[in-house]
């Protein structure tokens, strides 16, 4: 597109300019400003170094014309010393015929290819310098000339707007995400009142009421079985409460992850006699503690499939690192099940929705009459 | 296991929130000068009344309380500092209602696991039921008290 007359460099800066005003996200505006710089005026390489908040030296470099690997051979990226540097306090259009003959010029780095001509210009908005568009070596001639710098001024101008569109677009995105967020919390809140207000009350008084017959009767059975009713209200409150005031899961309070889970497989080897070992890596543990109470409520959901389906003898509950990331495994010797005519029921979706919202990934393994492993993996 | 007890304190209910709302050390029965005091992580003392106080410390912590349309609820939760002997753990709401402008009744609504373990559940539940309902009702009282007296003291 480069070589061309001013009507055609007019055409294409009116198309620059549309085709930046689709843009909405700030890093593809940027990156499309390089792109279209680079093709206007036929530049071989080209960057826009954004400027650090005092306008002093580059915090981001986009580039076009170099690979992903011709620019790790480059190591740290510019931070705007030689000419980088002079265009940014110059602050004004600069063009360049033979960058190592300028006197401003402080070399390339190791690995850096050759660039002989220069053409850079400042993008800037409200008064404000937001960053720099350097090109390189003109492809079809020796130097840049006066069109190149001509529409490369016009597309700065242009780009200045995209950016700060992009900027106001994203601002009102994180306004709607944060708006969102209120709206979520308000609901949260109102859906907590009420169960407090109303059900966790009820279930509070039909517990006290069975409580009551368990400790009036002289049958010991329906005595156990009114108890074990309690104990199951019981749970049903801590969980509300839990939802309710954003507490840990009570089995958490003052206590490590590894003593919780220790502390949940025993109640679950009580409960449903299927003798249960918890094997934690404290390393393990220890990354996971900001997302201890989901994983205490991970395993909580996969002992409860194992005491419900598994038909186990033994189950091992188990936290560790290794290559995959940070492993939370329950595997039982039950009698298993197919995993594809299974895939959604038991719970199964319920720990594979959990899992998923955390960024972990959810695994299940399990054949019919030789147990099963249900595995969540979280980034280390 | 549950335990649930109340009582009616010769104020508005307005006052008896605004006094829970505030540092707990004027409110929680017992509380050590010298306590850990943590955030909302608090050591105090509690026991089965005057008569045989056990004084254990006891952690407690209390959550952010939720305003309801006929009452306010402060969620409390307590654990033994050191060995735990006898004493339960306690999930517990403490619950205030208006009844009238002069008047608010002050409850609370305890869940508790019962203590020594698989053990505990073996001997006399109706003696550990008593045990937990005095527990509440000490601590209740105490904590009414203490509102009460404060605000006599402002007043």
């Amino acid at each position: 597109m480069y070589g061309m007359n001013p009507q055609e460099g007019d055409r294409r800066l009116i198309e620059a300019g549309m085709a930046l005003a689709s843009e909405l996200s700030l890093d593809a505006v940027l990156l499309r400003i390089v792109e279209l710089a680079v093709d206007l005026t036929g530049a071989r390489y080209g960057a826009l170094g954004v400027l650090t908040p005092d306008g002093r030296s580059i915090e981001e470099f986009i580039t076009v014309g170099i690979t992903a690997e011709e620019r790790a051979a480059l190591g740290d990226p510019p931070i705007g010393h030689g000419l980088l540097g002079a265009l940014i306090r110059e602050a004004r259009p600069m063009r360049i015929p033979d960058i190592g003959a300028d006197p401003r010029s402080v070399g390339f780095p190791p690995n850096h290819p050759p660039m002989k001509s220069l053409l850079g210009a400042p993008i800037t908005g409200r008064g404000k310098v937001f960053g720099n568009i350097y090109l390189t070596d003109k492809q079809d001639a020796d130097a840049f000339d006066d069109e190149d710098e001509r529409v490369l001024v016009v597309l700065a101008t242009q780009a200045a707007v995209a950016v700060e569109n992009a900027r106001l677009y994203d601002e009102t995105e994180r306004s709607g995400r944060e708006l969102q967020r209120l709206q979520v919390l308000e609901e949260r809140e109102r859906i907590g009142k009420e169960l407090h207000d109303g059900v966790i009350q009820s279930l509070f008084a039909v517990g006290m009421h069975l409580q009551g017959l368990a400790t009036a009767t002289d049958d010991d059975n329906i005595s156990r079985n009114l108890e074990s009713a309690v104990e199951d209200i019981d749970h049903a409150i801590r969980d509300l409460r839990n939802y309710i005031f954003g507490l840990r899961p009570g089995i958490l309070a003052d206590r490590q992850l590894d003593q919780a889970l220790k502390e949940m497989a025993t109640d679950f080897a009580a409960r449903s006699g299927v003798v249960t070992v918890v094997d934690v890596d404290a390393d393990a543990a220890s990354r996971l503690t900001s997302r201890a109470a989901d994983v205490v409520q991970i395993v909580r959901e996969a002992l409860s499939n194992v005491g419900r389906h598994g038909a186990a003898t033994t189950c091992r509950v188990s936290v560790e690192r290794n290559a995959a990331g940070l492993v939370i495994e329950v595997d039982d010797d039950g009698q298993g099940f197919d995993v594809e005519l299974t895939r959604s029921g038991m719970g199964l979706q319920n720990l594979q929705e959990r899992v998923g919202s955390l960024g972990g990934v959810f695994q299940i393994e399990s054949t019919p009459g030789e147990g099963t492993t249900v595995r969540a993996t979280f980034p280390s | 296991m549950f335990a649930r007890y109340f009582v009616e304190l010769p104020i508005p209910a307005d006052d008896v929130e605004r006094a829970l709302s505030r540092d707990p050390r004027g409110w929680i029965p017992g509380l050590a000068e010298q306590a850990n005091f943590k955030g909302d992580r608090l050591l105090a003392e509690v026991g089965f009344g005057e008569a045989i106080r056990l004084r254990r410390n006891v952690i407690v912590e209390i959550g952010k309380p939720i305003h309801a349309s006929s009452k306010s609820f402060f969620p409390l939760r307590w654990t033994a500092s050191g060995h735990t002997g006898l004493f339960p753990a306690l999930d517990a709401d403490i619950e205030v209602a208006s009844l009238g402008s002069y008047r608010a009744q002050l409850a609370m609504s305890a869940r508790y696991v019962p203590p020594l373990g698989a053990v505990g559940r073996t001997i006399d539940r109706a003696l550990l039921s008593r045990v937990a309902e005095a527990t509440v009702k000490d601590f209740l009282d105490r904590v009414g008290e203490a509102i009460v007296g404060e605000r006599a003291t402002i007043a």
